[in-house]
């Protein structure tokens, strides 16, 4: 017993850099192995899924690509899911950032996609570009929209854009879909809900203070992180461009599980490891970067 | 230079610059430090192109190159918040302050509105079945309706929680709040995990990118 409680003590000072490799290598190995993973789709992505079904024919989708370099991980596949099956359904939509990085690369996205299913720029999608200050702007665009963008990333005025016939506000297009990895989601709650469909995307981190808004019908849908975009990928059975039923948030999936449970197990042994440190009477050990 | 040079130098200064970055992991070094002053310096430089092209190109020096000449009391106007550097002159940025003041006031009061009372409305709940809402639904709207109480009482600083049932209802509280926490904590370690997936995934492409 002894022994083993020693042992237990000497878990605790586990090199962190064999912490780092172990997390490596459990999300790197399904990157390469996949695992048999199926996801349940949560409410909150069924019920996306279903008010864009609801949608009208035609209508224009705005997709706010609010999210940067920093939250690619996350917010790409958020944003390519939801855009994939937008181009499916022959829905038109628009792009537009109120992150500075979040325009070119939401086009980035675009591009790719349109290029899968054969779709042109101005005719089946634009970009409005990045709009600073964005809380003026947004307020703007619900009185006048036109007006606010002028033009679109390429210069166009978006008024002769074929896309644009009948949009005059904020308040004509069918749906926003707002894609965030910073704290704008509530800007669009406090200025767009209730006069427009509102959906939103955003980092796990910020997923559970989201929940509120959905059941109060704040927001039509939900896609909470990279396990959303998954969800999403498998409700609408999403095949990349050769044609594998596996996009990027079902193919990492099987990484942030392992992680997952590492992460759980680490957990276990850390308080194992102090349980038998206060049963043997051991010092605890220095506090990384406080040696000597 | 041709595009697919391009490509290739893209993609290995990505590789590059992701294994710098996480090798601090391993130790803080040199290579990791240059990288991540690079990645501050190239950001800022980036804000300040966008910021010129997106917003002070077409709203303000566009419009005055074509004639709208008042655009030019614009800059004069926002440089009084540098007043507050020349103690005689400080009053000058009080004029711009109270202006902005009343707009974020304006914005926030119907900000408020719009995004807490519908939430108000929400919290009245069924907690009896009908033909309508199902037991199944009655029990979630009791654990709402329980966790928004005794949450509510835990944050009730007002009075001392003398009595015990309030003292019990705000213990509740504090519990139900322990757990929010562990999910926040657990959808934490995903957004951290999903970053990191990313750039794995990235350096484990690169050799196909490389030599396709």
């Amino acid at each position: 017993m002894d022994s083993l409680l020693r042992f237990l003590v000497r878990l605790r000072q586990i090199d962190r850099r064999v912490i780092a490799a172990l997390t490596l290598l459990c999300l790197a190995v399904p990157l390469k192995v996949p695992l048999p993973l199926k996801m349940v789709p949560l409410p909150a992505t069924k019920k996306l899924k279903t008010t864009i079904d609801e949608l009208p024919p035609g209508k224009l989708v705005v997709i706010t690509c609010d999210w940067e370099a920093g939250t690619k991980g996350e917010c790409e596949p958020l944003t390519t899911t939801v855009m994939d099956y937008l181009m499916r359904q022959n829905r038109p939509f628009a792009i537009v950032s109120f992150a500075q990085q979040g325009a070119k690369l939401g086009q980035q996205v675009a591009f790719k996609l349109a290029a899968k299913h054969q779709k042109e720029y101005g005719r089946d999608w634009i970009n409005w570009g990045y709009k600073p200050n964005y809380d003026k702007t947004l307020l703007a665009m619900m009185t006048d929209l036109p007006g606010t963008i002028k033009e679109d990333i390429n210069g166009t005025p978006v008024a002769q854009l074929t896309l644009m016939q009948g949009v005059r506000t904020l308040k004509d297009v069918g749906m926003l879909y707002n894609v965030a990895g910073s704290g704008l989601l509530d800007m669009y709650i406090q200025f767009c809900s209730g006069d427009i469909t509102l959906a939103q995307a955003c980092t796990a981190v910020m997923g559970p203070e989201r929940y509120p808004y959905l059941q109060s019908g704040q927001i039509k849908g939900l896609l909470v992180g990279l396990g959303g975009a998954a969800q999403f990928e498998q409700l609408t059975e999403f095949k990349d461009e050769f044609g594998n039923p596996r996009g990027k948030g079902l193919q990492r999936m099987g990484s942030q599980s392992l992680g997952h449970l590492l992460v759980m197990f680490l957990i276990v042994i850390g308080n194992l490891a102090v349980w038998a440190e206060k049963r043997v009477g051991a010092a605890p050990p220095p506090v990384a970067g406080e040696e000597g | 230079m041709e595009l697919r040079t391009v490509e290739l130098l893209v993609t290995l200064t990505g590789a590059l610059a992701t294994i710098a970055i996480l090798s601090v992991v391993f130790k803080e070094n040199a290579l990791y430090r240059f990288f991540e002053h690079l990645f501050i310096g190239i950001a800022a430089g980036y804000g300040v192109v966008v910021t010129w092209n997106d917003a002070l190109g077409p709203n303000w020096y566009q419009p005055l190159r074509e004639g709208q000449w008042y655009w030019v009391f614009a800059p004069l106007l926002a440089l009084l918040f540098y007043s507050v550097f020349f103690p005689k002159y400080a009053w000058l940025s009080r004029f711009l302050i109270s202006v902005l003041f009343g707009l974020g006031a304006g914005q926030v009061f119907r900000g408020f509105s719009t995004q807490v009372f519908p939430q108000v409305t929400s919290s009245f709940v069924p907690l009896w079945p009908s033909a309508a809402v199902s037991w199944g639904q009655v029990f979630s709207n009791l654990v709402f309706v329980v966790t928004l109480v005794s949450v509510m009482a835990y944050f009730f600083f007002s009075f001392r929680h003398g009595h015990k049932a309030v003292a019990g209802t705000a213990q509740l509280g504090r519990w139900l709040l322990m757990i929010a926490f562990g999910a926040i904590f657990g959808s934490t370690v995903m957004g951290r995990f999903s970053l990191l997936i990313d750039r794995i995934q990235f350096l484990l492409d690169v050799p196909g990118l490389l030599f396709k």
